[in-house]
């Protein structure tokens, strides 16, 4: 094997290893660049795709990959919401993803609790929810929400 | 100050009166901004520590120590004898970094690929985020509890 | 290579301007922490390890491009608070705010009077900030406020030397104007800045 070829194999190596360390995730990716599956997925950003930030739209790209686990109706609500949580500020997201860490470990009954409730909340006049949240010691604003 | 004293001034002088006025400003508007309220100091608080804590654990992997490795190309001979024991050695450093690296991964995002905790399954859930960031929801409920 | 040390240090010293920057710029309070809260993640996990020096000029980098960024998808999500607008801003809007937001942390045990007097020249004085045209007002900040030169200026508008000062100039002048119209000059300010020995 001659030293080329060794150099190759080990830059390829490390070049693979290293471009797998996620921590760093970072997509400078187009739209245009995306697989067909990931536009499919992700249709619903694509006018706003080049305006995301490149860790923004990694994280768009992990919901892409975990997209295919999913059967056809979790698949249809992502598509549904996917909107929204783009456009929901990165403080919002991590709120939510620990709301949703909390609510994951309710038992069946709670979550279909709260799925009521979220209903009835929804009925409350605007003037009230907003009023609840500022109630809240984790005060934010986000009118357009609803 | 009256049109006759612009006409006469020079320009630059102007200038630099306005200047001056301008500095003033500045320095009012820098200690202003020192009076802020404190749940707003308590959120700034709380984004430089995730940043810099970010920052600790990825210095502490090694991810962006890389690069030195290509360097070891260039020392032919040496590289030659010691071909088999360097490509050992290089291989370790690489799986162990990737691996304390995926470690940290985990550690820093804890919702990132695990398969009910990603955003993915968060936007296919029983309640749409909206839900999951509305901190008036939140407050409702746990006023409902009582 | 900064350290946590260093850049936590450096971040504390420029978070609360930053905020009250970015505030100015997009007219919302909630958005501009958000931003704030973006840029220190985005400097940390993409110039952690720049050397101290650098962080400055990257920082404030990061914070006008987020914020360009947070306009162009006001824009997409069809808002019309949007700085776009010249008029009105959200400050008539946010009535129902959090109580603990009116609380001065940090008390200047100041008589009344002149915290009063120079509590009402800060808002004249941010008024007229935010009718400033924005390449105006972020050049009036990072030259006047932020002390950059004019190299570090551009760098950050992403436009030449020449502009940065043109952009300058017009900014002083637009804000000279507008505050002796209401009443403020020079002597009166420096006055209030010299009761107000703090940072």
């Amino acid at each position: 094997m001659g030293r080329f070829k060794t150099r190759l194999i080990l830059v390829a190596l490390v070049v693979y290893f290293y471009g797998n360390l996620a921590i760093a995730g970072d997509s400078t990716v187009s739209w245009a660049q995306l697989t067909d599956e990931q536009k499919q997925v992700l249709n619903p950003l694509a006018s706003e795709w080049d305006t995301l930030r490149p860790w923004q739209r990694e994280k768009m790209l992990d919901i892409a990959h975990d997209y295919p686990k999913m059967d056809a109706a979790k698949q249809a609500l992502v598509q549904k919401r996917l909107g929204n949580w783009s456009r929901m500020t990165p403080y919002e997201r991590d709120n939510a993803r620990k709301s949703h860490q909390q609510f994951q470990s309710l038992s069946a009954e709670k979550k279909n609790e709260l799925r009521k409730r979220w209903m009835e909340y929804q009925k409350l006049p605007e003037s009230e929810r907003a009023r609840l949240r500022s109630e809240s010691p984790d005060v934010y604003k986000d009118a357009d929400l609803n | 100050m009256n049109i006759d004293d612009n006409t006469i001034k020079d320009k630059a002088t102007n200038l630099s009166a306005d200047e001056a006025l301008a500095k003033s400003a500045a320095r009012l508007l820098n200690d202003n901004a020192q009076h802020l309220s404190a749940v707003t100091l308590k959120k700034l608080d709380t984004a430089r520590n995730q940043a810099v804590s970010q920052l600790a654990a990825r210095q502490s992997a090694g991810v962006n120590q890389s690069g030195s490795v290509l360097q070891w190309f260039g020392h032919g001979s040496y590289f030659d004898q010691h071909k088999l024991v360097t490509i050992s050695m290089l291989m370790g450093v690489v799986l162990i970094t990737f691996f304390v690296a995926q470690q940290f991964n985990k550690a820093l995002s804890p919702v990132v690929s695990y398969e009910e905790n990603s955003d993915a399954f968060l936007l296919a859930s029983e309640l749409p985020p909206e839900a999951f960031a509305d901190k008036g929801f939140d407050t409702w409920v746990v006023s409902k509890r009582d | 290579m900064a350290s946590p040390k260093e850049l936590s240090d450096f971040l504390k010293t420029v978070e609360r301007r930053a905020f009250k920057q970015t505030a100015y710029a997009v007219r919302d309070d909630h958005a501009a922490l958000d931003i704030v809260q973006d840029a220190m993640l985005k400097l940390a996990e993409k110039y952690g390890n720049n050397p101290v020096e650098e962080l400055p000029m990257l920082f404030q980098r990061i914070l006008q491009n987020t914020m360009r960024d947070y306009w162009r998808r006001q824009k997409v999500r069809n808002l019309w608070t949007t700085l776009l607008s010249s008029f009105g801003n959200n400050h008539e809007d946010n009535e129902d705010h959090d109580p603990l937001e009116t609380i001065d942390v940090e008390d200047d045990s100041d008589e009344p009077s002149a915290q009063l007097e120079r509590s009402q020249t800060v808002k004249i004085i941010e008024s007229a900030l935010e009718k400033l045209p924005a390449r105006q007002r972020e050049a009036f900040i990072l030259r006047y406020w932020e002390e950059m030169d004019v190299a570090e200026t551009a760098k950050i508008m992403g436009c030449s030397d020449g502009s940065v000062k043109t952009h300058c100039s017009r900014a002083v002048h637009a804000l000279a104007v507008e505050l002796k119209k209401q009443g403020l000059d020079n002597l009166g300010l420096s006055n209030l800045v010299l009761n107000n020995p703090s940072s």
